[in-house]
């Protein structure tokens, strides 16, 4: 229901906000009137950009600190300058490589993993009739969205434990196999990362691509059905184009965080245990670690600048590929 | 990494809400100042009919907050009013943010007066404390006394001190400890421990009788004194020699590695030890584990036998030595922002010296929260009808000052306290007590290193694995993370200290 209303009432307003937006290019007369004409529609705008400014721009004023080394007596703007030796420690270690590796790789292929269950799943849940079942699956598949990473963590404990686990002391047996000691052996981890962050991520995409699906206006697929389209064809010809751009944008929002790694999923999932680093080791836990006893501030800024300016290129980047292959689909 | 990110959005934006709010803030209290002032100037001989000074106290806590912390607090000014005209506002902060509040109250300027900290050196070095050494003699001459110069002097850097350890075990000793009824069962002798290696000679009965329980819960071992982090120690805890060295690159530490890792293949050690977050009483409790390997002091076995509710007895294998770190671990300190620190340093000192408040800190009111048990001196125990479930008020006696003034509960030794002051006296002392390492210069080559050691020795010293494999890869990477660097860097500023204090090495 509400995913129906929110795309019903987004497609709607985002059309009048498209003409309103276009004012500039229409003479300047006609662009007051049509500014006063969507007036309201402007005021609406003001909770969402206030939220904004206060959450996202303002905090940008203190990147400075990342360029200091603190000193809480002399204060955050008194604290001396120190040019990039908070960024320093960045790069000392050996394990710097596999660090970046782990963190993009992980990323690129939660995206792509990511990206295609959770439109599978889209698919198949708008092809449930029955109102209650849809809604009931819809909730058990968003339910681990809500669950706390280190109960997670646990959970996966129960299963992978040596002394008690689930598939240790039941799974493995009834199969000949022997116990496995999971959290020393770093080879299963790329696997165990994966299956765990589908399990809790797909569920919410999911959503977001029903709600694109939804909205797809139902006399193609009656055109469709009448000139003999399978569903499969359905799906290749009428649902994925039209929910390319959909995609696009969600892949691009995903590529700008792609160096940022989940800290729950990689610290808390694998227990922190250190044997399995090699493969569980990423930029967030590797700066945990490094800082989780000095704290110190700036040099944790240090880490976010760091990260954020990766993530402000690649998107800057896979944008401009976009725009060159559908202009239609590019962010900005 | 997202936590990091939203502490420094946060910060940002306490800044600005600062700068609206300090204003105010400050405006009312120069006006207030002006107020006092001009009073000061008249009635400068009776200092009594001055305003009160409220001293602002962070403490961390873990579980509640107790309910009649604010009763607590009344009867705690009620003494320190008539004494030195001050008040006490007490801050219990939940231990795990407590680092972060105090962040956050130091940069937005919150009144904050006095706090307990576990990270004294980095407190010091990111400026959040007040050098109280050079207002130590006038106004807490009593902590000095209580301490004793040789203690009071290890808390200093660069020759001030700028905080006071609380008065607790100042030196650890290091064994392990085992449930009473396990011993008297399978007749195990704890007097042919010697050594670490002599666990052992436990270890293998109670896997042989108890084949349901793990032996040991494992903890950090080796005779080092630390130099503040581990990187760069001194070896056989500071007795021998002021040369610093890489602990995790000694045959010392390889041997210790080696006899976890054939303990743990012998099935002796709790097999999730290294993910393994329940604590020790909680395991013991369980049944999980026979006992366990720990820091020690006097008392431990009775501290033990109450929180697991099983008879407990412990053998040693390493005798009580203090190490800068070890007095250095729990601190007290003023606060750079506190505004008469002269004032917060003699409430302090009562901390130290006054019997009544040591005892409102650590077990409340008398006659609500304990009584006395009759014809004993320094024993209480709780009133009829209250218990440690009920009771109003609990306090941590190693946090609030001076503990050797604290009243002991019924059952325990009553002579435990005094036993406490001869194990401080008594202990070994590290050629480096007194020193601290000042890590700036190599801020980022600890940042690596500590990366390093955090992923690496849990499960080295729990003997999960492979040692003859991980040991060289691991002391690669600390090589690669700069671990010489920091080293050298210790090596000088320990010269340097030892030739100013006249250490002969």
């Amino acid at each position: 229901m509400i995913v129906e209303r929110i795309t019903e009432w987004n497609d709607t307003v985002s059309a009048e906000l498209r003409q309103a937006v276009g004012y500039k290019t229409v003479k300047k007369k006609a662009g007051m009137k049509k500014f006063k004409r969507y007036f309201p529609l402007f005021l609406l705008m003001i909770p969402g950009l206030l939220y904004l400014i206060v959450n996202n721009y303002m905090p940008m004023f203190g990147i400075f600190i990342a360029f200091k080394n603190i000193n809480y007596s002399k204060g955050l703007l008194g604290s001396e300058w120190i040019g990039l030796q908070n960024f320093e420690y960045l790069f000392k270690t050996s394990d710097a490589f596999i660090i970046t590796r782990n963190t993009i790789l992980y990323n690129l292929v939660f995206i792509v993993l990511g990206t295609i269950i959770s439109i599978a799943i889209a698919l198949l849940l708008n092809d449930i009739r029955n109102k209650v079942l849809n809604r009931f699956y819809q909730s058990i598949i968003v339910l681990p969205h809500l669950i706390s990473f280190v109960i997670v963590g646990y959970l996966v404990y129960a299963l992978l434990s040596v002394d008690s686990g689930l598939l240790n002391k039941t799974i493995l047996p009834m199969f000949g196999i022997a116990e496995i000691s999971w959290y020393t052996e770093a080879k299963y981890w790329p696997y165990i990362l994966t299956i765990v962050h589908m399990w809790k991520t797909v569920g919410l995409s999911c959503i977001i691509y029903l709600a694109s699906i939804i909205s797809i206006d139902p006399e193609y697929y009656e055109a469709a059905k009448l000139d003999g389209a399978s569903r499969w064809q359905q799906i290749r010809k009428i649902t994925l184009p039209l929910i390319t751009p959909v995609i696009t944008i969600l892949t691009l929002l995903a590529i700008g965080r792609i160096f940022y790694a989940d800290f729950g999923l990689f610290y808390q999932v694998p227990m922190n245990s250190g044997a399995v680093a090699d493969t569980t080791n990423v930029i967030d836990t590797y700066v945990f670690r490094a800082l989780m006893t000095s704290g110190d501030i700036g040099m944790s800024s240090a880490a976010g600048i760091y990260q954020s300016v990766v993530g402000f290129v690649l998107i800057v980047f896979s944008n401009y590929i976009v725009r060159k292959a559908n202009k239609e689909n590019a962010l900005f | 990494m997202k936590k990091l990110g939203w502490l420094t959005a946060l910060l940002a934006l306490m800044l600005l809400v600062s700068a609206c709010g300090g204003n105010t803030n400050k405006s009312a209290n120069g006006s207030a100042n002006d107020g006092t002032s001009t009073n000061a100037g008249k009635t400068d001989s009776e200092a009594v009919s001055e305003e009160p000074y409220e001293v602002v106290y962070a403490f961390p806590f873990w579980g509640s907050i107790p309910k009649d912390l604010q009763l607590v607090q009344d009867e705690i000014n009620k003494i320190s009013k008539e004494k030195i005209n001050v008040t006490v506002k007490l801050l219990p902060i939940d231990g795990s943010t407590m680092d972060n509040q105090i962040n956050l109250m130091t940069v937005s300027n919150e009144k904050l007066d006095m706090f307990l900290m576990f990270n004294y050196t980095t407190q010091v070095a990111n400026g959040k404390l007040y050098p109280i050494g050079n207002i130590m003699e006038q106004n807490g001459k009593g902590i000095i006394d209580a301490l004793g110069q040789e203690y009071y002097n290890s808390t200093q850097i660069k020759g001030v001190s700028y905080g006071v350890p609380s008065i607790r075990d100042m030196a650890q000793d290091y064994g392990y400890e085992i449930r009473k009824d396990l011993v008297d069962k399978h007749n195990i002798d704890l007097s042919q421990v010697q050594t670490f290696e002599d666990f052992e000679k436990i270890f293998s009965v109670i896997k042989e009788k108890e084949p349901n329980m793990a032996a040991i819960n494992p903890s950090s071992y080796g005779k080092i004194d630390p130099l503040d982090n581990s990187l760069g120690v001194l070896l056989n805890n500071g007795q021998t020699d002021l040369k610093v060295v890489n602990w995790f690159a000694t045959d010392e530490y390889a041997q210790i590695l080696k006899t976890m890792r054939k303990w743990y293949q012998a099935g002796y050690v709790l097999k999730d030890a290294a993910q393994n977050k329940e604590s020790n009483i909680t395991l013991i409790k369980a049944d999980k584990i026979a006992g366990a390997t720990s820091h020690m002091k006097p008392g431990f076995e009775a501290q033990e036998s109450r929180a697991t509710g099983k008879e407990m007895v412990a053998v040693r294998v390493s005798p009580p030595a203090a190490k800068t770190s070890t007095v250095t671990n729990v601190m007290l300190g003023v606060s750079a922002n506190a505004e008469k620190p002269e004032k917060v340093v003699q409430f302090l000192n009562l901390m130290y010296t006054d019997k009544d408040i040591v005892n409102l800190f650590d077990w409340g009111i008398e006659g609500q929260h304990y009584v006395k048990v009759q014809d004993q001196e320094n024993v209480i125990k709780y009133p009829d009808g209250i218990d440690i479930n009920n009771v109003g008020y609990t306090g941590a006696s190693w946090m609030h000052g001076n503990q050797l003034l604290s009243y002991v509960f019924e059952g325990e030794d009553p002579e435990i306290y005094k036993k406490l002051a001869e194990f401080n006296q008594t202990a070994l002392r590290s050629k480096a007590l007194g020193f601290s390492f000042d890590a700036e210069p190599v801020k980022a080559e600890i940042a690596a290193s500590t990366a390093v050691l955090n992923q690496y020795t849990k499960p080295l010293e729990v003997g999960v694995l492979d040692v003859d494999k991980v040991l060289p890869e691991f002391l690669k990477k600390l090589e690669d993370a700069g671990i010489n660097k920091i080293i050298e860097e210790k090596q000088k500023q320990l010269d340097i200290w030892a030739k100013e204090n006249n250490v002969n090495p």
